[in-house]
């Protein structure tokens, strides 16, 4: 190939390069320039990365001082959330022996069960 | 220092470091010792921006880029929160790679080897803290090796032209969190390095030990990123082993053969150590024969496969690509060894499907776009490799 045409092939790939680079970032990454700002705080992109429920259900336990914590049924049957809250709150442990209970607002909270605290989306109880 | 030289260097002692890191982990070192190898991780990673800063300028720029945006972009998606960065959250707390043991969240396939976990473990330990955004840059720099050594193989504008490939096939996968594109880069660099030294007769890189020593870095490598990456070096082994025998070359080759599959070592401890530990997976301890013999005689479940596998737009792209180069520019043996890498993969990935213990539809929908990927990526890659710009192809 000739020089020219190695030199015409290098400035068309180098525009494609960019033109990807820019394509991912603007479409494809969920870039958020807040993120951007501060990625190495503690909760850096939390709230563009979790719904408020587990993000709540963090502030409750750290409030709290709770070593570990069980789950409602309501939340347990919401995978997504449940799993979140898992690996959210780590390294304090989900238990099913556990009597601290995580509950959704809206679902019937026990009469045999204690409000330790209320939050705007989940409550926290010991049953 | 000849630049490819130290690109050689560099390549062989940046994956070391990450090996080591996963070692150093699972002996349960003090973590200075862990900070120290980061630090020398992130030290060489500057080496290679400040050593003649003006050379191989698109890798330079390319890393930058994809470093900010993973530092902007929040970790909302399955595989990269519940697999692979939770992974790396119970090393840096647990302090452990073993710690899985006890199995907690097995949602999150605690069986997954955990190499990439380990990095981005010992990236947070660098801050002190747990963050949700900064450890995950991890995955970004596991591509710096094999992205590197690429510049040796490819000068000029075919580099660019391969950097191009990586956006197009990897895309985000570059800096999300997911492991997939690694696999895929990782298992295309692993290919081309077996073919040179145990394949291509006249390799020039064949006479260089350091290229011995690089291929065994990405083999471990390929096993522990990810599940796939253990039964992808299995396919190339038996690929590898099929053309020596068909050129009739196995008996000159099955030293190198045998010193290579030392590679698996460090991947079959890690599945002794599941084992005895009860952790199982998904696809495989589930009653796979009960699964296949149910969708093996619907040719409809043929049809759905090859629908979310083969007709993918990369994937196609790709193969066009390929095709034409490999129709231009004959290398028999080459198009051979490539084409048994591809075809005893997709055999395989039909033989998952067919098997999965999860819903048919689910499964294919979420996963066959991101495991085609490794395909796409060889078959990309190979053209690339294949095709002759200037009379001269290698340095």
């Amino acid at each position: 190939m000739s020089e020219k045409k190695l030199r015409a092939l290098r400035i068309f790939f180098l525009v494609l390069f960019f033109f990807q680079i820019f394509y991912i970032y603007q479409f494809r990454s969920g870039f958020n320039f807040k993120i951007l700002k501060n990625p190495f705080s503690q909760d850096s992109g939390i709230e563009f990365s979790l719904p408020p429920q587990v993000i709540e259900s963090k502030k409750l336990i750290k409030k709290n001082k709770i070593d570990n914590f069980n789950l409602s049924d309501g939340i347990k049957n919401n995978e997504a959330m449940y799993q979140r809250i898992i690996e959210f709150n780590y390294p304090i442990r989900f238990k099913t022996e556990e009597n601290i209970y995580l509950f959704l607002a809206k679902e019937n909270f026990s009469e045999k069960c204690e409000m330790l605290e209320k939050g705007e989306y989940l409550y926290l109880g010991k049953c | 220092m000849k630049l490819y030289n130290l690109y050689e260097k560099i390549t062989l002692t940046s994956s070391l470091l990450i090996f080591v890191n996963f070692v150093l982990i699972g002996l349960n070192f003090s973590g200075v010792i862990l900070k120290i190898n980061i630090l020398f991780f992130l030290i060489v990673l500057l080496f290679f921006y400040f050593y003649k800063p003006r050379e191989n300028l698109y890798l330079k720029i390319f890393f930058i880029l994809v470093l900010l945006i993973s530092l902007g972009t929040p970790t909302f998606e399955w595989d990269p929160r519940s697999i692979w960065l939770f992974h790396a959250k119970r090393i840096f707390y647990d302090n452990s790679l073993f710690s899985i043991a006890d199995n907690y969240a097995p949602f999150s396939h605690n069986d997954y080897p955990n190499l990439v976990p380990a990095l981005a473990s010992s990236l947070a330990s660098l801050m002190g803290y747990w963050n949700e955004v900064f450890p995950k840059i991890a995955f970004s720099l596991m591509f710096f090796p094999p992205l590197l050594i690429s510049y040796v193989f490819f000068k000029d504008v075919k580099y660019l032209i391969f950097l191009s490939l990586v956006l197009f096939v990897i895309g985000k996968y570059l800096f999300t969190g997911w492991a997939d594109g690694l696999i895929a880069v990782y298992f295309g660099l692993s290919s081309l390095l077996m073919y040179f030294l145990v394949i291509d007769e006249n390799n020039p890189y064949k006479k260089k030990k350091i290229y011995f020593f690089i291929t065994c870095c990405f083999f471990i490598s390929l096993t522990l990123i990810k599940n796939e990456g253990f039964a992808l070096l299995f396919v190339l082994f038996v690929s590898t082993f099929f053309v020596n025998f068909y050129k009739k070359k196995l008996k000159n080759n099955l030293r190198s053969l045998i010193y290579l599959s030392s590679c698996f070592i460090p991947v079959l401890f890690w599945k002794y150590f599941c084992y005895l530990n009860g952790i199982g997976n998904d696809y495989i301890n589930v009653d796979i024969i009960q699964n296949i013999s149910s969708r093996i005689t619907n040719y409809e479940n043929y049809l759905l496969i090859f629908y979310y596998l083969l007709l993918n737009e990369k994937f196609l792209y790709t193969l066009a690509f390929f095709s034409i180069i490999f129709w231009k520019y004959k290398n028999r043996e080459l198009l051979i060894f490539v084409f048994l890498n591809t075809f005893i993969y997709i055999l395989l990935l039909f033989v998952i499907f067919l098997s999965t213990p999860l819903d048919f539809y689910f499964q294919l929908d979420s996963t066959a776009a991101r495991v085609i990927k490794t395909i796409s990526f060889l078959l990309g890659f190979f053209g690339l490799y294949n095709l002759r710009l200037t009379k001269q192809t290698s340095h």
